[in-house]
């Protein structure tokens, strides 16, 4: 891992388990430190816990025990709605777009959440509109998303992970419901900007593909995270 | 606030959530129509009551001041009666107001006093305290004014004489039909500084017109009261209608039950009294005309209430000489806000205590009167238990809202778990759902309110539709007036929008809570 960039996040012994309908403990023990500009891949079987352990990470899950830390600050119940706001831009597999909105009202969405102006005109507008201009969307800023194709709705989500400029971009099988060409689309996309803005990329993913287009490769087997390719 | 505009999409029909939709927008209309029901219904009934007692009111006056019997127990009262000064006759309180002498006894001339009689009240100056000069002192008060009154009870007799009774037998209508119409009454003063008084005065119709040409033809009158009569809209004085006419008597002003039975303005007849004689008591008679008609409102003892001039009531009295007559006398206070009433009492009693006459009085406001309480005391329950039950169908109609809003938490949970990873904390969902509630308590008190406002502007034209429709009068008038108030009641208003607020927060507080607890992990995991 990389000595001479700051820790952004580091789990420490994290573990999940399950209870109902009986207990499986999903996740026993995780260490995992990431530092700031770092990009790494998660892969493992299907109900192995990786999702599971990115929400963790993401702070939109508890683990039932284990410590997270958050560029240096430990993760509580009073700031962890601040920091899935300013720290981390999330990207999931059924992109999880609001299907009233416009692709523009949707990255602009997280800037209104955390109260700063968003109106035609702000700087937060603007930005929005150069994020949906660098993934290819400049002619579909007021397009309803319910009419945008899945390549393009992940588009607008990458872009709408990148509006509040976090640290981390947490990524749940980014290309899992799009076609080869698309995927590989995307990943270069997603890749390019994580350079491009200098952030760090935490993945989850099946693809190979887009795993060897990480920095960091780990495994998760029966629990447990195993670091797989050093770079 | 990106909570508001959340919400507002939410409740913005959309063809996906039609389910959501439907609901939303009936509860919006059941919320509008329990608004609208609720602040009709209080306007008229708050509007007929004010109408009501502002009629009390204006027969009687907001505060009235009346002798105790301790008054006439006292020296004061007494001493009239064996004071040569006074004529040996007891007065009354105008009397005794306008008495340049407090004490007419003379102990020189008048017979010595009895030693049962109680020793005067004496003021500062050991002279004897005028218990009434004192009274109309204590009852000064900024706005108000302040008048004596009297009431006296005696029979009217009318005689009704209408041609045309039998148009169907004599064609030419020569033969003129008599009736006789026979009432006890309580004959009351026409004060014409009461506006409100002035107020309750019917319009003479038609009939009435020609009643008063055939009155004055009758009587071999050439110069008729009609002149007078038809300055009866314009008038300021009105009392001049009540003078005592050489030909016809006084006139008296009657209730508007009278003109139902059939009699008009221009009727004549007499009221009988019984007076006093040292051996027997023989009937006196004084001949009155109908000068008018006035609607009384729903005062129970309102259809024996007939209003004359001072002169007549005066001529009654002094023929029954005995404390019953006078007990119906004493000082009405009059002032433009019945609200104020309390306050102005508290400020009688108060000086009264200063000058330490208050066992001789007793202050009763409006509310407080033996014939008004009981319907005052009526009115307010069954304002208070309307009230009641108006909270009750505002909580049913916002019930609802819970119902609705459930079923939205339900349909979004996926936007709320891509809300909450965005950032968005749970009291921020908690405030989506409140405010869905909230607004969805406003829109339906709007549409309620707007609807109500309209209602009431035409009020008379629907009851006057429904009238057709119906074939009979919807509402008494008798009862309750030619027209029906349509002010809206403020009162009810602010209760409405204020309740509706309040329990339709409360409504979104149980599904807010549901959504904030919804858990981001488990809502992006199971889509």
């Amino acid at each position: 891992m990389g000595t001479q960039l700051p820790i952004i996040l580091q789990a420490k012994k994290i573990k999940k388990a399950f209870y109902q309908p009986v207990e499986v403990e999903v996740l026993k023990e995780i260490n995992l430190t990431v530092c700031a500009g770092d990009t790494v891949a998660i892969m493992g079987r299907s109900g192995e816990g990786k999702s599971t352990l990115l929400q963790i990470l993401g702070t939109l899950d508890n683990p039932t025990s284990g410590n997270l830390e958050i560029d240096g600050a430990p993760v509580t119940a009073f700031n962890k709605s601040m920091l899935r706001n300013k720290k981390f831009g999330f990207i999931f597999q059924s992109f999880h777009l609001l299907e009233d909105y416009t692709a523009i009202e949707n990255v602009l969405m997280p800037a209104r959440i955390g109260r700063q102006p968003a109106q035609k005109g702000t700087v937060v507008h603007e930005r929005a509109c150069n994020l949906l201009k660098e993934v290819g969307l400049h002619k579909r800023l007021h397009f309803n998303t319910k009419l945008l194709s899945g390549g393009e709705k992940q588009r607008v989500s990458i872009a709408r992970a990148l509006c509040n400029d976090p640290d981390i971009i947490l990524a749940d099988e980014p290309s899992g419901n799009l076609d080869r060409q698309t995927a590989k689309d995307i990943h270069e996309l997603l890749l390019r900007f994580v350079g491009q803005f200098n952030k760090t990329l935490i993945v989850v993913t099946h693809d190979i593909e887009l795993a060897k287009l990480c920095k960091y490769q780990y495994r998760m087997m029966d629990g447990k995270l195993e670091l797989i390719t050093r770079p | 606030m990106f909570e508001l505009s959340v919400a507002c999409k939410y409740l913005i029909p959309h063809r996906r959530q039609l389910s959501v939709s439907i609901i939303s927008l009936v509860s919006m209309l059941v919320i509008g129509l329990v608004v609208w029901l609720i602040l009709v219904f209080f306007s008229v009934k708050d509007g007929l009551e004010n109408g009501w007692i502002n009629k009390i009111v204006a027969l009687t006056a907001p505060i009235r001041i009346t002798p105790t019997d301790e008054y006439y127990k006292s020296y004061y009262y007494l001493i009239d009666s064996l004071s040569s000064n006074s004529s040996y006759k007891n007065k009354n309180i105008q009397e005794k107001l306008h008495s340049i002498a407090t004490d007419p006894y003379d102990p020189d001339n008048d017979e010595e006093l009895p030693a049962s009689w109680p020793s005067p009240l004496l003021n500062e100056f050991l002279s004897l305290k005028d218990l009434v000069k004192e009274a109309y002192e204590s009852a000064k008060y900024p706005g108000a004014t302040v008048s004596d009154f009297e009431t006296a009870a005696a029979h009217l007799h009318l005689t009704l004489l209408r041609k045309g009774l039998h148009s169907d037998i004599d064609p030419d209508e020569t033969q003129v039909a008599q009736q006789y119409l026979e009432h006890s009454t309580y004959i009351g003063s026409f004060d014409d500084d009461n506006p409100t008084l002035s107020a309750m005065l019917l319009p003479p119709t038609i009939r009435d017109w020609e009643n008063l040409k055939e009155m004055a033809r009758q009587a071999y009158v050439t110069e008729t009261i009609s002149s007078e009569l038809a300055a009866l809209p314009s008038s300021d004085k009105r009392s001049i209608l009540l003078k005592d006419h050489p030909k016809f008597g006084h006139g008296v002003l009657v209730p508007q039950s009278f003109k139902e039975a059939g009699v008009l303005i221009g009727d004549r007849g007499y009221v009988s009294y019984p007076s006093l004689t040292s051996s027997t008591v023989q009937e006196q008679r004084i001949p009155i005309y109908i000068a008018g008609f006035f609607d009384p409102g729903i005062m129970p003892v309102s259809s024996k209430y007939v209003l004359a001039n001072d002169e007549l009531i005066s001529a009654i009295r002094n023929s029954i000489d005995s404390e019953d007559a006078l007990m119906s006398n004493g000082i009405s206070v009059r002032f433009a806000h019945l609200s104020d009433a309390p306050q102005i009492k508290a400020h009688i009693l108060q000086e009264m205590e200063k000058r330490k006459i208050t066992s001789y009085w007793h202050v009763e406001t409006y509310r407080e009167y033996p014939f008004a309480k009981d319907l005052i005391q009526q009115l307010q329950s069954e304002k208070n238990l309307f009230s009641i039950i108006s909270l009750i169908i505002i909580i049913v109609a916002c019930s609802n809202i819970i119902s609705m809003l459930i079923i939205l938490v339900n349909d979004k949970k996926l936007e709320i778990g891509i809300l909450r990873s965005m950032g968005a904390s749970s009291l921020s969902i908690a405030t989506i759902f409140g405010l869905c509630g909230i607004t969805m308590g406003a829109v339906g008190s709007t549409i309620g309110t707007f609807a109500a406002l309209l209602t009431l502007r035409y009020i008379n034209e629907i009851v006057f539709f429904m009238t057709t429709i119906q074939g009979h009068d919807l509402f008494n008038p008798l009862f309750y007036g030619s027209v029906l108030p349509s002010e809206v009641s403020m009162d009810s208003l602010l209760l409405v929008i204020a309740a509706t607020a309040c329990i339709s927060l409360l409504a979104g507080v149980v599904p807010a809570i549901k959504a904030s607890m919804l858990r981001p992990s488990a809502i992006l995991r199971s889509e």
